[in-house]
Order: C-alpha cells, then sequence, then structure tokens
C-alpha cells in the first residue's frame, strides 16, 4: 500500500460514524482543556487516557489526537485575549497577540491563528505520512544496538534542548528513569525498589506521574495566583472575527515559514512544539518585512508561531508511529494507551494494524477541519469558558484527576503518586528543572535498559555492539551534530547579547 | 496585593541538589546490596540502577556547583505563599489527601461531593458566598461525574457502605 492508498484507507476508517464522533469529542475537549489555565495538553490527554480505554483502539486513539491537537488551538485563545497562554507553546503567541487585542483586532487575531494552526497541522500531517512510512521500513533493521542509541541518544539531546541549564533537564530526567526501574524489571523479571508494597510490584504507572506534575501542579499555582483570577476577557463579536485583507497577505507567508519550522522540530525529541514557536517568533523578526513591529502587535508574530507549534506537534507523531519510541509525554501516553489495547507500536504497525496508523493520519486532516470549523464560529463559547471562577473549576479539574488517574489500575495508592508528582512538580517549576525529561525519561527508562542488557547478552559481553552497526553510528553522529549545534547556536546568542550589552552601554 | 515570601533560587537548587545525592547513595546502596550485578555478558538487574545512580549524582552535584542559580535567564529569586495564601493551600491540600482516603469508605460520588464543597468554599474570594449556592455545585457537579464516568462510561470507581443506598 502506497502512501496515497493507505491515506484514502485511512479515510474510510477515520470517517466512520464512530470515529468522526471520537475525533469531534476529542477536538472540542481538547480546546476546552486549551482554554482553560491550569491544564495543559499533557494533562488533557492523560485525563482522557482511560476513558479511551472503553473505546476501540482506532477511536480511542483518534480522540486522544483530537484533544491534542484542540488544546494547541485553544491555548492561544487565553494567550491572545488575556494575556495567559493556555499551554507553554502559546507563551510567544501572547506577545504580539495580545497587543492585537488591545488594539481591538482580537477577533481577527483567532481567526488568523485559528487558521494559521489549521495550515500547519495539514501540512506537517503531509510530511508524517511520506516520513513514517519511510522511517518505519528502514526501523525493521533495528536491533537492540539500534534502539539503544535512539532511545538513550534521543534523551541526551532531549536534556540539551529542552530550555535551562543542562543541569536543570539532566536532574529530573534521572529521577524519571530511577522512577521507571521500580516494580518487575523486563529482562530477568527481579523486583526492584519495591520496599514490601505491593502496589509498586508493576512500576510507577505513567498516568498519576503526568497528571500530577502538569495537571494537580499547576492548579496549585494557579490556586496561589490571585491577580490571573481576577482578570475577566471582553466578548468578541462574530462581526470582528474577519480579518482585513492586508492581514490576510501578511500572514500567509509567516504561516509557510511556522509550518516547515515546525515540522523539522517536531522530528527531533523535546518539547517540539515549545521550542518551533520560540524559533519560528525568532525567524519572522530575522525575515519579515514589519520586523520592527513585532512585539508590539504584528500579525507576523502570531501567525508564525501558531503554525510553527502545531506543525510540530504533528510531526512528533512520526517517532511515534515509525519506532514506536515516545519522545514527548503525549506520545508516551498514546504509546500507553496502543498497549492497553493489545497493540505493540513500532515498525510493524503499519503492516500489523494500518487501521491504526493510517485511521489516525487521515483524522488528524478531518480533526483540523473540525478545529477550524469549532475554534472560529465558537470564539463566543470559549470566551465565555474563562469566564468561569476559579474556585469552580480547579475543584472540578482535580476530581477529575483523581477519577482519571484511579481508574487506570483501581488503586489509590496511584493517587497519593498524584499527589507526590504535583508537590514535586510545583517545586520543580519554582526552582526552574524540567519537567518534560523526567516523564520521558519514565517512559524510555525500561526500554534503554532492556536494549542495553539485551545487546551485552547478545554481543557476549563485548560493547563495541553499541557502535558496530552502521545505523547504530548514524544515530549517534546525528546526536553529535544536534549537540554540536545547539552548543554554536548558544555561543553566538550569548555572544550577541554580550556585543549588544556593550553597544547600550 | 497576594502574600508572598521570597526565596533565593541558588541556595533552593542547592538544597534540591544535597537531597538529590542523598537520594542518589541511598539508590545505589540498595542496588548494591539486593539486586545481582552479573558479567558483562550477561549483565545484572543492579548495573543500570548502579549507572542511574552515578548519573544522578553528576547532575545533583552540576547544580550544587553552577553558577549564580543556572544561566542569565534564570530569575534569582522565587516566591511561595504565605500568610493567608499558605494556610489557603494547605487546607485544599489536606482536603484533597482526605477526599481519596475517605472514598474508598464512603464512597466516590459522596467523597467528591464533600471534597466539591470544602475546595469550592476555601477558593472563593467572595466574603458573602452562600453555603446553599456552594453545596448545590458540588452535588451537581459529583452527580454529573457519577452518571457520566460510572453509569455510561462504566469507569470503575469506589462505591463505599451506601452503594446499595445510591440509585
Amino acid at each position: 500500500m502506497n502512501s496515497l492508498q493507505g491515506l484514502l484507507y485511512g479515510l474510510s476508517v477515520a470517517a466512520t460514524p464512530a470515529n468522526l464522533l471520537a475525533a469531534f469529542v476529542g477536538a472540542f475537549a481538547g480546546t476546552a482543556i486549551g482554554v482553560l489555565p491550569g491544564l495543559g495538553p499533557v494533562a488533557g490527554v492523560a485525563l482522557i487516557l482511560p476513558l479511551t480505554f472503553s473505546l476501540d483502539p482506532t477511536a480511542g486513539l483518534i480522540m486522544m489526537a483530537g484533544i491534542f491537537y484542540g488544546s494547541m488551538y485553544g491555548g492561544s485563545t487565553t494567550a491572545i485575549l488575556l494575556n495567559i497562554p493556555g499551554e507553554s507553546a502559546s507563551v510567544v503567541t501572547a506577545i504580539d497577540g495580545y497587543q492585537l487585542a488591545k488594539k481591538g483586532r482580537a477577533g481577527a487575531t483567532l481567526t488568523i491563528v485559528a487558521v494559521g494552526s489549521f495550515v500547519g497541522g495539514t501540512l506537517a500531517v503531509i510530511g508524517v505520512m511520506m516520513f513514517s512510512s519511510m522511517l518505519a521500513k528502514v526501523a525493521i533493521l533495528f536491533g537492540p544496538a539500534e534502539f539503544f542509541a535512539l532511545t538513550a541518544g534521543g534523551l541526551v539531546v532531549m536534556s540539551r534542548i529542552s530550555g535551562g541549564t543542562l543541569a536543570s533537564a539532566l536532574l529530573p530526567m534521572t529521577i524519571g528513569l530511577m522512577l521507571g526501574t521500580i516494580g518487575q524489571e523486563a529482562v530477568t523479571g527481579e523486583t526492584r525498589f519495591t520496599f514490601g508494597i505491593p502496589d509498586l510490584a508493576e512500576g510507577v504507572s505513567l498516568v498519576p506521574v503526568v497528571v500530577g506534575l502538569y495537571g494537580f501542579a499547576e492548579l496549585m499555582l494557579l490556586v496561589e495566583d490571585r491577580a490571573h483570577a481576577a482578570n475577566k476577557p471582553q466578548s468578541v463579536k462574530m462581526r470582528e472575527l474577519l480579518p482585513t485583507r492586508t492581514e490576510w497577505k501578511r500572514a500567509v507567508p509567516s504561516w509557510l515559514r511556522g509550518t516547515f519550522l515546525g515540522f523539522l522540530f517536531g522530528l527531533v525529541p523535546g518539547p517540539a512544539a515549545t521550542l518551533a514557536s520560540f524559533a519560528s517568533y525568532r525567524l519572522e523578526k530575522a525575515t519579515s518585512k514589519h520586523a520592527a513591529e513585532i512585539g508590539s502587535g504584528a500579525i507576523e508574530g502570531v501567525a508564525g508561531p501558531e503554525a510553527a507549534n502545531n506543525s510540530a506537534a504533528t510531526a512528533s507523531l512520526v517517532p511515534l508511529l515509525a519506532l514506536g519510541i515516545p519522545f514527548t509525554p503525549i506520545a508516551a501516553l498514546m504509546i500507553s494507551a496502543m498497549l492497553v489495547q493489545g497493540i505493540q507500536p513500532g515498525p510493524l504497525l503499519i503492516t500489523q494494524h494500518p487501521e491504526i496508523f493510517w485511521g489516525l493520519i487521515a483524522s488528524a486532516y478531518i480533526g483540523n477541519v473540525m478545529l477550524l470549523l469549532l475554534n472560529i464560529p465558537m470564539v463566543g463559547v470559549w470566551v465565555s469558558l474563562l469566564r468561569i471562577p476559579h474556585y469552580l473549576f480547579i475543584p472540578l479539574l482535580l476530581v477529575l484527576s483523581v477519577i482519571g488517574t484511579y481508574s487506570v489500575r483501581n488503586s489509590i495508592f496511584d493517587i497519593w503518586v498524584l499527589l507526590g508528582s504535583g508537590v514535586l512538580g510545583y517545586f520543580f517549576n519554582k526552582m526552574k528543572f524540567q519537567l518534560a525529561p523526567l516523564v520521558v525519561g519514565l517512559i524510555l527508562g525500561p526500554n534503554i535498559e532492556k536494549h542495553f542488557r539485551e545487546a551485552l547478552f547478545l554481543s557476549q559481553g563485548d560493547p563495541w555492539i553499541y557502535v558496530e552497526s552502521p545505523i547504530a553510528v548514524a544515530i549517534w553522529l546525528l546526536v553529535a551534530a544536534i549537540l554540536i549545534a545547539g552548543f554554536i547556536a548558544r555561543r553566538r546568542a550569548a555572544f550577541a547579547e554580550a556585543m549588544a550589552q556593550e553597544s547600550s552601554l | 496585593m497576594t502574600p508572598a515570601r521570597s526565596f533565593s533560587l541558588a541556595p533552593a537548587r542547592r538544597i534540591a541538589a544535597l537531597l538529590a545525592l542523598l537520594l542518589s547513595a541511598l539508590y545505589v546502596t540498595n542496588a548494591w546490596q539486593t539486586l545481582s550485578v552479573g558479567r558483562w555478558h550477561k549483565p545484572g538487574a543492579a548495573i543500570f540502577p548502579i549507572a542511574l545512580g552515578a548519573l544522578l549524582a553528576i547532575s545533583a552535584l552540576s547544580v550544587l556547583f553552577e553558577r549564580r542559580g543556572g544561566d542569565g535567564a534564570m530569575p534569582a529569586s522565587f516566591a511561595l505563599p504565605a500568610g493567608s495564601d499558605l494556610r489557603r493551600l494547605l487546607l485544599l491540600l489536606g482536603a484533597f489527601a482526605l477526599y481519596f482516603l475517605v472514598m474508598p469508605l464512603i464512597g466516590n460520588m459522596i467523597a467528591s461531593a464533600l471534597f466539591l464543597f470544602a475546595a469550592m468554599w476555601l477558593l472563593s474570594d467572595d466574603p458573602t458566598r452562600s453555603p446553599m449556592r456552594i453545596g448545590i455545585y458540588a452535588i451537581a457537579i459529583a452527580l454529573s461525574f457519577e452518571l457520566f464516568f460510572v453509569r455510561l462510561l462504566q469507569v470503575q470507581m469506589p462505591g463505599g457502605v451506601f452503594r446499595q443506598w445510591l440509585f
């Protein structure tokens, strides 16, 4: 089956009433989650994860993807109307978006953002379609050494590019890896670090950790933040939603630049959507004809980053679908949903479960159209969600987090883990440690150990096995290239900053 | 103005690093004492944890010796709630812990309604808030969650001792 046949097959799968409903519910719930400050895409998907277990695997994954894309869309609404980004990838959108809203262009900006997200998401799906099937063919050749290079190398890259200092990512990443060693290990079945607690024998579940770190911790931050609680958005009228001809013309090149850049970022391990939006903002500042206006309310400042973050979010499906390796917390959640349904993600997914592979890709097209239809005409509904007082929605989300967490394993212990992760996430946020490396460390840790030990078993203890095959060498070289490029970029930025400071003196 | 207390970031990160160092020592000791190390051709279950313990120690040391709490982009301090805000946050955490501790006994729906009431009461800034109105909100939300998740989606939640009298 070639890509076009695959897509047509996927459309036939995604267009069934049950799957369309799943996409719609996911897109709707995702937008609501993205609009509400406190729950970002990761916590949103984590909360909904247990509910997808009662659906068939394709519908469940389509719903999760809908929530993911929807929350990316919704996060921008609060950024523009209230200067509160609904999630980290919308931080950049808030800069120019809020300035445009203050100039009375909130409605038009929301339309530019929604169409930009649609363009970014839809074009990136074409890339995902081509890359995933190509990569899946190569990945069949992978053995333990290659998978070890990919997972361990991916974590190394992530720890360096996820923002902040190296230590700010390395410390939480190692804690995540250590959490992954709790319970029965995969190679010999030995039980580790359970301290006689039966609930730990199965290991630390991903859902309470993710909901705690991303949901509970954010809600704790909201509880102490009364300034934002008092902030109420203005209403947006339908007739204000239409951008002017100049605004459309200025947005198109930024969308295309953002989409391309976002796709590249989506292929690299790390918080792709956030990094892509920041990189796109810098690109717009460097290339736009209206660069001087960026920062004080320019349409390019929202069009580029929004297309970039949606494109990156979509592109991050490539390693998930082709290799079965999650490089982002959301991809990790999608993999755990597949595993619960008895589906092994990886290079064989495309041949063993074409309905899931192509159905998910086709649903991204359908989901993007739904989001466009949901976001522009219903902007008033989303704005009214922002008027729900904190004292109502914070307790409601806390109860939802308990239901979502408990239902995975019917375990009260998991709710303790949720509470502990929430407190840890709260302090890590305050102390500027990164959270994403902890989650990805927890997910990839058992895989890294398994491949590391299997490779040694296979080679009778010869450590050269890790760099023997051309694929493993190529992966390590790519890791080194990304690290070196990052190092050079940081040195350049530091040099430019020093020069700017010197010239201002 | 929100009551808050400011703390220097660098010393706080150093305390976190010291705790991580202690954790790495305990973790490696436990792995060494309770798990098999194996041989190069047959690595045991202790190998990976020992390597992770060393990595945690290295990352803790790098936090401990970082320059002025990290890079220039990092703030010099951070704020934690104090006074009434701290009390409110701690009460909310206490109510949350109590909520899931009593859940197996009194069931999800009643525990949720009680927690929702307590949390809404704690978080509402309105001095004229009505217990009746908050109570109605709490019961309505708890009931709709029970109907949607437990009855419709068949999510398994504790029923508690009152299960037979509800529905």
